[in-house]
């Protein structure tokens, strides 16, 4: 159903892309890639991810206007066949996901010089810090690959961009809630089984899915500096109501996306030769009750509630510098991830990446991408977690990357990298641009 | 008495030598700076040929706006993975760069800027630089038949790539038509030569660049496909909303 949603939709903008007209039709630009992804548990030798993806790149621009698609099919190599009836299915064989991950128009000067609008299926990017942008709520997370982090899903909405000098205001505005895209070992990720789950999404009338942000941006000598407002909801699920069981397993559980608002600030420059950078979100959850009953072995099940409303800060603050013989160094601390949610559940991240090109930028090694999370200062020994990455990137020509590495997860206690331990895998992936 | 006989024959070579650098250096650097920024603005197509060490050769095309002497945006048009990188110079040394793939655009630290751009062997300094005459001290060191060549200083407190520069301009109409970048060493370890040079709607221009690397053994070759110079540019091209739109 989602992919003829999607199919439709791509039919659509095809469509209007030919209305405009056979001559615009013609200069409409087709690029794309083509992407295979390969990896192997050490421990198991499980076979994972073994998937193809391509996606295309439709563009159109005009002086006045610019149109953007983004359809993406990936199928799985790995079949997910499980009774002889389903041998007549492709769907199992191969599964596949046909995604419109963006599909929108520009306007430029729309009515008025200085405003630009964009319309349509969308990836709203804010923040100025790596790839972990506390103050981008707007769009969910796209946590299908947990080392791909940052990217996230598009969503319908209406942005508007006014340019008052250098200063730039944006205002982006969508009737739709989508939730966040989570990994499909998300349960071994979060440390437990959460039994048998249901969700409510929110309802489909604006009251209850809109929402809406605001963004300052403006340069303050070497800095750019942005304050921002969001008015949502969380787009990771949060248990209102849990069953749990006298082992403290969950026997059962209730999730909801509740009302939220972020305050935020970034801004990114430099400092010294260095680049510098730094970003804060203030999350204030609308109050929301949450019950939890516990199985007594005497007393049977004992409720209990509560209030969840304290509000939250997660940031980030991140340098980086290229040294003279070409090594580039990147260095970010994190208070917060994406997935995690409370301020009792923020955990601290320090995050290196090292690279150096060889050979005309031909070859890149990056021996020193790590994650280092400590969820108890008090007991580090007992309480840290530890992903490395170590990869060898080769562009043999332009449009053509090649890539090994592994991944290596380590640690202690009840964190993201320990709970994944087992996980340490061999990964390979090639992509041919076009 | 010695001293007198070979004394006599230097007198007129010393003379001769003030004659002949009788122009002052930093007035040919002006004017050189001059005559390459001579047009109220331009926008040029330009094709880039990467040449490695192994003779392999890849492609790539870009757009260039220019206005003024302090503001230029460089884009990529091709290939598929680099379509869209942008490059924008502003005054005061204020540089963004615009990378589609993560939506952003980002300023350019200092750090960076003697860094290459997107492989090609011209640096982000070298994209940005507009007047020698403004950054360095100069002093000649040859003059020929047809041209002067200069050595040019950076400034005190300036992070370059070089010591110095050697500079060839042309006598006829003051163009630079070499560079040569020296390191601490005195070695040059990187060339631009400008070639073609043509007048084009009465601006003089060089329709072929060729950069050197000649400690990687690499070159990039710009040729100018298409020149329009005085177009009328507006200051709103020279802005971060121009460089996130895609072309």
């Amino acid at each position: 159903m989602k992919n003829r949603r999607s199919l439709t939709a791509v039919s659509i903008l095809l469509t209007a892309l030919i209305v405009l007209g056979g001559r615009a039709f013609a200069e409409v630009s087709v690029n794309g890639s083509i992407e295979t992804e390969n990896g192997l548990l050490f421990k198991t030798s499980l076979l994972q991810n073994y998937q193809n993806t391509l996606g295309i790149k439709l563009e159109y621009g005009a002086e006045k206007y610019h149109l953007y698609a983004n359809p993406e099919l990936k199928v799985s190599s790995l079949s997910t066949v499980s009774d002889l009836s389903e041998l007549q299915s492709i769907d199992r064989i191969a599964p596949y996901t046909l995604n419109l991950k963006e599909a929108y128009i520009d306007i430029y000067e729309f009515l008025i010089p200085v405003l630009d609008v964009r319309m349509g299926k969308q990836v709203v990017v804010w923040g100025t810090a790596d790839r972990i942008n506390p103050t981008s709520s707007f769009c969910p997370a796209d946590l299908s690959d947990l080392f791909d982090w940052g990217e996230k899903l598009g969503v319908i909405a209406f942005l508007m961009n006014f340019y008052i000098g250098d200063i730039i205001i944006t205002g982006v505005y969508t009737p739709v809630f989508t939730p966040t895209l989570l990994p499909q070992n998300f349960e071994q990720m979060a440390g437990t089984s959460l039994g048998a789950p249901t969700l409510e999404l929110p309802g489909q009338v604006l009251g209850e899915s809109q929402q809406v942000a605001l963004r300052v941006n403006l340069p303050i000598s070497t800095f750019d500096i942005s304050t921002s407002y969001y008015y949502g909801r969380y787009s990771i699920p949060v248990a209102y109501e849990v069953w749990v069981q006298t082992d403290q397993s969950i026997e059962s559980s209730k999730s909801y996306f509740p009302r939220l608002h972020v305050v935020g600030a970034d801004f990114s420059g430099n400092l010294f030769d260095l680049g510098l950078w730094g970003e804060l979100g203030v999350f204030i959850p609308e109050p929301y009750s949450t019950k939890s009953y516990y199985n007594h072995p005497s007393f049977g099940w004992i409720p209990k509630d509560d209030i969840a409303s304290t509000p939250y800060v997660r940031y980030v603050l991140g340098t980086d510098y290229t040294f003279k013989n070409g090594i580039y160094v990147n260095f970010q601390f994190a208070h917060g991830f994406d997935h995690e949610i409370g301020k009792d559940l923020l955990n601290d991240y320090f995050i290196t990446r090292l690279e150096k090109s060889f050979f005309d930028d031909k070859l890149k090694i990056l021996p020193l991408t790590v994650i280092f999370t400590v969820s108890e200062w008090s007991d580090i020994p007992n309480n840290y977690g530890l992903a490395w990455v170590p990869e060898i990137q080769f562009f043999p020509s332009d449009n053509l990357e090649l890539s090994t590495g592994c991944y290596i997860l380590h640690g202690s206690g009840s964190n993201l990298f320990n709970n994944l331990k087992d996980n340490d895998a061999l990964f390979f992936k090639a992509k041919v641009s076009f | 008495m010695k001293r007198v006989t070979i004394g006599l024959p230097i007198i007129p070579l010393l003379l001769a030598a003030s004659l002949c650098f009788a122009v002052d250096p930093h007035d040919i650097v002006k004017k050189g700076d001059d005559v390459v920024n001579a047009p109220k603005d331009a926008h040029i197509l330009t094709t880039m040929t990467l040449i490695d060490k192994n003779g392999n050769r890849n492609e790539r095309t870009s757009e260039m706006y220019q206005i003024g002497t302090s503001k230029r945006l460089v884009r990529f048009l091709t290939p598929a993975d680099q379509k869209g990188i942008g490059f924008l110079t502003l005054p005061d040394d204020v540089m963004y760069l615009y990378l589609p793939a993560f939506h952003k655009v980002r300023q350019i630290a200092s750090h960076v800027k003697n860094q290459n751009f997107a492989g090609t062997d011209l640096t982000y300094e070298d994209l940005s630089e507009f007047e020698l005459s403004k950054a360095h001290q100069v002093e000649v060191v040859e003059e020929t038949k047809d041209e002067w060549v200069i050595r040019l200083y950076p400034n005190d407190g300036t992070d370059k790539d070089y010591t110095h520069l050697h500079i060839h301009y042309r006598k006829d109409n003051y163009y630079p038509q070499k560079v040569e970048y020296y390191d601490t060493s005195g070695s040059v370890w990187k060339t631009i030569e400008r070639k073609n040079i043509e007048k084009i709607g009465g601006y003089w221009i060089a329709r072929e660049l060729e950069v050197k690397n000649l400690k990687k053994n690499h070159a990039t070759i710009s040729t100018m496909d298409k020149v329009e110079f005085d177009v009328g540019l507006g200051d709103d091209i020279f802005t971060k909303r121009y460089l996130m739109r895609t072309r």
